[in-house]
């Protein structure tokens, strides 16, 4: 999908979410799996003690059944988000252990990162556990709108749209949660 | 504090965003395996649609959670539907010329059960395994009003319309004011409104009022409250239309949708309910201020 212009990513949605209105169930199973890598990432990122691909299961299917009232100039991406970030918070919601999010083990470093020496390397973890560790310390909308903006790129009105709230809530939302951020890193307390 | 603490806490928010968004790639996150074949999400999801003839499949509504179900929470909800099926059409076949209810569209009838109480009390012993909805997050982090009953996606009051396809009627009564979320579920709008001085909150869940529109098609649906013990109807007049106050003890309602599939909705959120249909549209309107008050709101409704 990435190296497609925009215009043809809208164009391919289009015709998926056409076919898929019009009974084709196949189209619809195309149309979400393009997505579908971000979904799960998106439903883990609401609801890290979940199962994300569950989550996302539900979502797809929640999202067959509003498809009719999908308004066909908006962008398909951020709508299906939102629904699957809501599916994840109900998720949330009935959990009763919380656990947050974890980094990736260093071995599993992506092939393109260079190596770093041996030194930098631990700064960089330590650094990176801080992060996570104070982001998993906040309260659930904190961490929702940095993971939107953040961990899963999504401009601004893609953000709102995911967040289902007003643009400009964003706006002032992201920049609370960075100042909590910071306050929790100050605090020695937030080591786990 | 540390280096490390003392540097990114001194970070401005570019600066912080810059960082967060360098460490993305190293939280970890599950990755669906695409291989042809495999049983991924959008593969799942196609299987039950299409399991459900292919049409909308629609799962409980939100307020559901068992609460009033006497068979415990594991029933799967295939099977509750055929068993609230049956009892709907039992009741409806004894009482049907019975009793003389007439909105059109909304059928009320009896039922002897008594209904568990709802959302506050706690769950009956085969629902604990899913802990009650979200009263669990500490009272110091409340979410939006209405967060906690599932009521579907929050959207806006201008995006409602092109969600439900129809237009967004809201109280034009000055003391209840804009609401404070509107919300968008299985082709239900609901405006949540926080409880305040003259919104009062007798459930103790922080929702003031709750109003719910939905299309209730006069020919093709029928709406039952299946009413227990100490639920008392009264037929009442909202704008020259017959609705119905239910007052008292948890109630369920129980409706055919247009696909002919049985959907429940049981619950007692904010306090006693008036419902009435204007035109193809039910409302439900859910309030502690009693029945002349909430007659009141809902003929603001334009």
């Amino acid at each position: 999908m990435e190296g497609r212009p925009l215009e043809d990513e809208r164009r391919i949605d289009a015709e998926l979410i056409e076919r898929a209105r019009g009974g084709e169930i196949v189209a619809y199973e195309e149309l979400v799996r393009r997505y579908q890598a971000v979904a799960v990432r998106t439903a883990h990122l609401f609801a890290p003690d979940g199962d994300a691909e569950d989550a996302t299961q539900e979502a797809f299917v929640k999202a067959y059944a509003a498809l009719a009232r999908f308004r066909p100039d908006a962008p398909f991406r951020p709508w299906l988000l939102r629904i699957v970030a809501n599916e994840a918070r109900n998720r949330r919601r009935s959990a009763t252990r919380r656990t947050g999010l974890a980094l990736r083990a260093v071995e599993d470093r992506r092939p393109d990162d260079a190596a770093p020496s041996p030194e930098s390397a631990v700064l960089a973890g330590e650094r990176r556990s801080t992060l996570v560790n104070a982001i998993n310390a906040l309260r659930d909308e904190d961490r929702e709108v940095i993971a939107v903006r953040f961990f899963l790129d999504l401009s601004e009105a893609e953000a709102a749209t995911t967040l289902g709230i007003p643009r400009g809530t964003v706006k002032s939302r992201l920049s609370r949660a960075l100042g909590r951020l910071r306050d929790q890193i100050a605090s020695d307390g937030a080591e786990p | 504090m540390n280096d490390i603490r003392r540097s990114l806490a001194g970070l401005s928010d570019d600066e912080l965003g810059a960082e967060l968004r360098s460490i993305a790639g190293w939280v970890a996150a599950p990755v669906p395996a695409t291989a042809p074949g495999s049983l991924d999400p959008a593969r799942r999801a196609r299987l039950r649609i299409e399991s459900s003839g292919g049409r909308p499949s629609r799962t409980r509504w939100p307020f559901g959670r068992g609460t009033w179900w006497p068979f415990g929470g594991a029933t799967r909800p295939l099977r509750r539907s055929f068993v609230l099926a049956i009892i709907a059409l039992i009741v409806l076949a004894a009482i049907a010329a019975a009793i003389g209810f007439g909105v059109p569209g909304i059928r009320l009838f009896f039922v002897g059960a008594t209904p568990t109480p709802g959302i506050s009390a706690s769950p009956p012993p085969g629902v604990s395994t899913s802990p009650s909805p979200s009263v669990s997050p500490s009272p110091s982090i409340p979410g939006p009003p209405g967060s906690d009953f599932d009521l579907g996606f929050m959207t806006t009051p201008s995006e409602a319309p092109t969600l439900t396809g129809f237009a967004l009627q809201l109280p034009t009564d000055p003391v209840v004011g804009p609401p404070d979320t509107v919300w968008y579920g299985e082709g239900r709008l609901t405006m949540v409104w926080a409880s305040r001085p003259g919104l009062p909150d007798a459930q103790a869940t922080g929702v003031g009022l709750l109003l719910s529109e939905f299309r209730g098609s006069l020919d093709r649906d029928f709406f039952g409250k299946m009413i227990g013990p100490g639920t008392t109807i009264t037929p009442v007049t909202v704008g020259g239309v017959t609705g119905y106050w239910i007052s008292g003890a948890m109630h369920d309602l129980v409706y055919i949708g247009v696909n002919g599939q049985i959907e429940n909705d049981s619950r007692r959120v904010v306090g006693d309910t008036l419902i009435w249909t204007r035109g193809d549209l039910t409302f439900r309107l859910e309030t502690a201020l009693g029945r002349d008050e909430a007659i009141r709101i809902a003929e603001s409704i334009r």
